[in-house]
């Protein structure tokens, strides 16, 4: 397990120095003055040179990198160029609202996926069952920015009801909370639903054809308890990686989600750094994401193997595994319906 | 971290709950609770208001004003975050309109361009323009409870003036010119001198007066305007209140002013349509009508100038028949019917209407407009039809994108191709503006200072700015003389015939002076315009 984590460890390092280096390259390709975009078109060359001196810009963009590498590992990324406040606490404003998002995105897929999956697998190949699926799957297809706009207009509600006049920040009591973020998060949700109640309606099918299954009909167990005491525990390993995956995506796609919704979250302000070639705070920025999916996915290895002693060993030859591939999957679907 | 726990724990919490029907969505109490307070700040007006007869005019204009009220809270939209809310190191036009409520200066703009003594009570010039004596207004206070005097006014200056600098570079470029400046002994009052003269310098006495040694102003600031600087939360607000110690005969109206940041020119009409800001300096006339029902529309004075800025450096531009011919094939009046809704006054030179009697309205009346001439010229210059030129537009900004692509239509008509190439604003300013690697580019100059020589001195061939590249030796010349040039009507008359100059050699295509709308709550009153880009709140009340 030691030497796991380490791997783990040294993979998550890994990871994080490309991405900054990546982002590092990016800035040093794109052009464009943090101090001119701060001072604007008015501003004398002896006014930008004096903002260029004041942020540290006089020194190249190496320099600041290794400089800012550095301030990372004494947990410090630095001042923020445009607003002149340490990064970190332009994150702790707006991380919040982006994470809340995500997680409750999350948490909407769980509960709509798991009662979906469990119908849906009632009978493979009813009416039902089909319904479910063309439902999700067209949620799928449907980008979240433009199902967050269908859901504005379905529910009759406005930017300004949910992120409008909202700045980051503010301390938000859980009523704000509910009200904000339920559209944007259904909006997420529903697009990344499919995955998750196609792979557990497909591993209810599938266990329900086993050696066990028929064992406890034998016994005379209920239907009932047969699905949700045993069917549906073995059918958690496929599901926790399905969400995993969509996990991170969510993440992401809450960055999105949040500037159709006007929600100053971590997208907002990472689309403000951006256009301010604000260096230290869009670098802050994606190495936080980043971090997060490292996180999600590492999380999601541990959970598995609590679960499935058989996934410690290496998995590629587990039967069970080749299930995972989403391709796989759809044509098995194929051949359902 | 201890307060992203405490956000952290609404989160948790939903999360937990999740199990709650999602109905919860749409209005909220806290807005239902704002919008009854207003309401009942306004609800005897509003009686008196709708009972006005139009007949007897002296009433209804007294009724449609109001009485000024004391106290209240106006949201103002920014869309801008402010970069230092100290006034000697504020650079973003953004920042400057939301200080203006917190500093004053020797002398402030009024609002018809002229300038009147403001912590100053009278001042002298001396025969050779390079001596200045201030006498100092007494009575006035700072926020911070202390007198205001004629070493704070020193301090101040030398300040902008980069007199105590390390290296001395200016804070504020133009007070550069600064030789010294000192208290008058004796008298509260104080002498500046110049190392030459400027005849613009009076503009640039606006620059703020701040208490002496005070450092904190970026944090802090401390003026002795009509408002007190309260909390500048980052993304979200510039809170001020009013200062009840101001020196003018009384106090603000308002109790607060909050300005709002907003992400985008959207999300503030989301807030406006939502009646959650009282006023939005930025409005397109083409949103007009989806709040017309709780705005006016107060059309400002901008000092702005518009234009199609051509590269002088570079070919085809650097031959003046060229830029003559595309001078002569846009089609201005279009331009500002389809671009800015007729909300402006369209240019031919470089200089708009609010610079007063600088502007040169003959130069600017006389339309150019001519295709078939601009055929011919491009044919004179050796293109027939096979001319093809870039117009890199900053993609932030709508209104030239779109100005962009009907000159490209218009430019079609007399056989040239134009390529819109859009880059993002730091692109811009990098390549465009301070590279000036570029062909052409459609830009809205504004000027920091009501001062002729801000707006036309970037077309002298030496100035840093002049990112059009125009050389012209006539220009030059002229526009050095007007620098110390003492006659006041001959300044007038050096100054008209500069933005001739601009326009008989089409130093750029110049297109309008767009017209800025603010929508202004129909509960408010007193707003003022300036033709300067700031946001008094002095004279606002509510009816």
């Amino acid at each position: 397990m030691a030497a796991y984590l380490l791997r783990k460890l040294r993979d998550t390092i890994f990871t994080l120095l490309l991405v900054s280096v990546i982002v590092f390259i990016i800035f040093a390709l794109i052009p464009g003055n943090p101090a001119r975009i701060i001072a604007g078109v008015n501003a004398t060359p002896e006014k930008v040179a004096f903002i260029e001196a004041e942020l540290g810009l006089d020194q190249p963009l190496p320099i600041r990198f290794i400089n800012y590498l550095g301030g990372l590992l004494t947990g410090n990324p630095g001042q923020s160029l445009r607003f002149n406040v340490p990064v970190t606490d332009l994150i702790v404003d707006a991380a919040p609202i982006t994470l809340g998002l995500a997680f409750y995105a999350f948490f909407m897929v769980i509960l709509l996926a798991i009662p979906l999956g469990l119908i849906a697998s009632r009978r493979p190949g009813g009416v039902v069952d089909t319904v479910i699926h063309v439902v999700t799957e067209t949620t799928l297809a449907i980008p979240p920015f433009f199902m967050a706009i269908v859901l504005m207009l379905l529910f009759r509600v406005t930017q300004a009801d949910v992120g409008g006049s909202l700045s980051s920040g503010e301390i938000l009591t859980f009523g704000d909370h509910l009200k904000m973020l339920t559209l944007p998060a259904l909006a997420i949700a529903l697009s990344r639903l499919a995955m998750v109640v196609e792979f557990l309606r497909d591993a209810l099918v599938e266990e329900s054809h086993t050696d066990y299954v028929r064992t406890a009909k034998g016994k005379g167990a209920s239907r009932m308890r047969i699905r949700m005491v045993h069917v549906l525990r073995n059918c958690l390993v496929p599901t926790i990686t399905a969400l995993g995956l969509i996990l991170a995506e969510i993440i992401g796609g809450s960055i999105i989600i949040e500037q159709v919704f006007l929600l100053p979250g971590l997208g907002r302000l990472l689309f403000t750094a951006v256009e301010a070639r604000d260096f230290p705070l869009v670098q802050t920025i994606i190495m936080l994401i980043a971090v997060l999916v490292v996180l999600v996915n590492f999380v999601v290895d541990l959970l598995n193997q609590f679960i499935d002693p058989r996934l410690r060993v290496v998995q590629s030859h587990s039967r069970r595994h080749r299930k995972y591939q989403p391709t796989v999957a759809a044509a098995k679907k194929k051949g359902n319906s | 971290m201890k307060a992203f726990f405490r956000k952290m724990t609404g989160t948790v919490a939903l999360v937990i709950a999740l199990a709650i029907p999602l109905t919860a969505c749409g209005g909220g109490n806290k807005d239902t609770a704002e919008t009854t307070a207003k309401t009942e700040e306004t609800v005897t007006d509003d009686t008196t208001e709708t009972a006005g007869d139009p007949s007897t005019e002296e009433t209804t204009v007294e009724t449609a004003t109001g009485e000024p009220k004391m106290g209240g809270e106006v949201v103002l939209a920014v869309a801008q975050e402010p970069d230092s809310l100290d006034p000697y190191l504020a650079a973003a036009a953004g920042t400057k309109e939301i200080i203006y409520n917190f500093y004053e200066g020797l002398v402030k703009l009024m609002p018809d361009s002229t300038f009147e003594d403001c912590l100053s009570t009278s001042h002298e010039v001396s025969e050779d323009g390079l001596e200045y004596i201030f006498q100092i207004r007494e009575g006035v206070k700072f926020h911070n409870g202390e007198e205001m005097g004629p070493a704070d006014v020193v301090y101040s200056l030398r300040r902008g003036a980069g007199l105590d600098s390390a290296d001395g570079t200016p804070l504020i470029g133009e007070l550069g010119i600064i030789d010294t400046i000192e208290e008058v002994e004796g008298e509260n009052a104080v002498k500046i001198t110049l190392s030459e003269p400027d005849a613009d310098f009076i503009t640039y006495l606006t620059a703020a007066i701040i208490p002496e040694g005070y450092e904190d102003q970026a944090k802090q600031p401390i003026g002795t305007g009509p408002f007190v600087f309260d909390s500048y939360e980052t993304q979200q607000h510039v809170k001020m209140v009013r200062f009840d110690d101001y020196w003018r005969e009384r106090p603000a109206y308002l109790d607060s002013v909050i300005f709002r940041i907003v992400p985008s020119a959207d999300s503030a009409m989301v807030d406006l349509q939502a009646g959650k800001i009282d006023i939005f300096p930025y409005l397109t006339m083409d949103k007009a009508d989806l709040v017309a029902d709780k705005y006016d529309f107060i059309e400002s004075d901008s000092n702005m100038v518009q234009l199609w800025a051509l590269n002088s450096d570079r070919a085809p531009f650097d031959d003046v028949r060229v830029r003559q011919a595309m001078d002569m094939a846009v089609d201005k009046q279009m331009l500002l019917d389809g671009i800015t809704f007729g909300q402006g006054t369209i240019l031919e030179s470089g200089m708009a209407p609010s610079m007063g009697e600088f502007y040169n309205k003959t130069v600017n009346e006389t339309r150019k407009y001519d295709p078939e001439q601009a055929r011919a010229l491009l044919a004179d210059a050796g293109y027939n039809d096979d001319l093809t030129i870039t117009i890199t537009v900053p993609g932030n900004y709508v209104i030239h994108v779109q100005t962009a692509e009907m000159i490209a239509a218009m430019l079609a008509e007399v056989g040239v191709t134009a390529d819109i190439q859009s880059v993002d604003w730091g692109t811009w300013l990098n390549n465009v503006y301070e590279g000036r690697d570029y062909d052409s580019t459609v830009i809205a100059l504004t000027f920091d200072y009501c001062a002729p020589s801000t707006v036309l001195g970037r077309y002298s061939s030496t100035a840093s700015n002049n990112f059009v590249n125009f050389n012209s030796a006539e220009y030059d010349s002229i526009y050095a003389e007007t620098q110390t040039e003492q006659d006041h009507a001959k300044r007038v008359a050096d100054y008209q015939r500069l933005q001739d100059i601009l326009s008989e050699e089409a130093a750029s295509v110049f297109l309008q002076n767009p017209g800025v709308q603010t929508a202004v709550s129909k509960e408010l009153g007193g707003y003022t315009t300036y033709p300067m880009y700031v946001q008094d709140m002095y004279n606002v009340y509510f009816k």
